[in-house]
């Protein structure tokens, strides 16, 4: 699931990231047969996945917290047009509101040049669970790759 | 109570509503209608968005609070008797057997009715916008 962003860069308060999707990604193969398209859920997602990570660092300095970044609302989302695959997609997540227990976000996706989706994302910020450490250390490796790249 | 028909009818399209469940001033958010904390995240949204009112969080905190110090009004987390006192106060419509012993400054919107957010929503709506 994480593995479709192959970089990104993050800065205080926003954060860009880059996507490649081939059209034979088996999670596709019959979306459509022959016409590959990538879901607009998915699209959802890769800008999610990026302001997750955006999220836990703009809580961490404004309110001196760890708390991890999931999904809990995605308001206004527009898809402008159908992604044929294959496909690079740009990502771009800036910051709109940064409390304790919530972050807003407002998201883009952008495929030669051209927005294919936006919408404000809403972020639940949990506090960790002990349970949880090896997902976070896994998220953390992978954040750090992306940066990398 | 001049937000009254625009807040309850967000408070419909929250929950999806039909027009015909009634909306009342006296019900209270997370006990008579069932909200969670992100169905009230998405009522302010809406309120901010369609009648041009933002709430942020510690809203209600900082009406209860007044003039009192913060010291005196909460401590390590939770309210104290005066503290208690005063959210009882402004949140006069709501049935005190709701409000616990010990109250978490983070779950001062659990108590809060329709009419209480609508009372809130004229208020702020009335306050000069900052420049």
């Amino acid at each position: 699931m994480f593995e479709l962003i192959q970089s990104a860069r993050f800065a205080d308060t926003h954060a860009e990231g880059c996507a490649h999707v081939g059209a034979d990604w088996p999670a596709v193969a019959d979306h459509f047969p022959g016409m590959a398209v990538l879901p607009g859920s998915v699209q959802i997602e890769l800008c999610a996945q990026l302001a997750g990570p955006l999220a836990e660092r703009a809580v961490k300095a404004v309110h001196d917290v760890e708390r991890w970044a999931f999904v809990a609302m995605v308001r206004n989302a527009v898809f402008q047009r159908p992604v044929r695959l294959p496909a690079v997609i740009e990502l771009r997540v800036a910051l709109k509101h940064v409390g304790p227990t919530n972050v807003q976000a407002a998201a883009e996706a952008i495929v030669d040049g051209e927005q294919v989706c936006r919408a404000e994302l809403v972020m639940m910020m949990l506090e960790p669970e002990p349970t949880w450490a090896a997902a976070l250390a896994e998220a953390r490796d992978r954040v750090a790759r992306w940066e990398r790249s | 109570m001049k937000n009254f028909d625009a807040v309850a009818g967000l408070v419909r399209e929250t929950l999806s509503l039909g027009t015909d469940i009634d909306v009342r001033p006296e019900q209270l958010l997370f006990y008579d209608l069932e909200f969670t904390s992100l169905d009230l995240l998405d009522l302010l949204f809406r309120v901010e968005e369609q009648i041009g009112v933002a709430i942020p969080d510690g809203t209600i905190y900082r009406h209860a609070r007044g003039d009192v110090p913060d010291e005196q009004f909460a401590e390590k987390g939770y309210l104290t008797a005066l503290g208690r006192e005063r959210l009882m106060t402004l949140l006069a419509d709501s049935p005190p057997t709701i409000f616990p012993d010990k109250i978490h400054v983070q779950a001062l919107p659990r108590y809060i009715t329709v009419g209480a957010l609508v009372r809130l929503v004229d208020h702020l709506q009335a306050q000069p916008k900052a420049s």
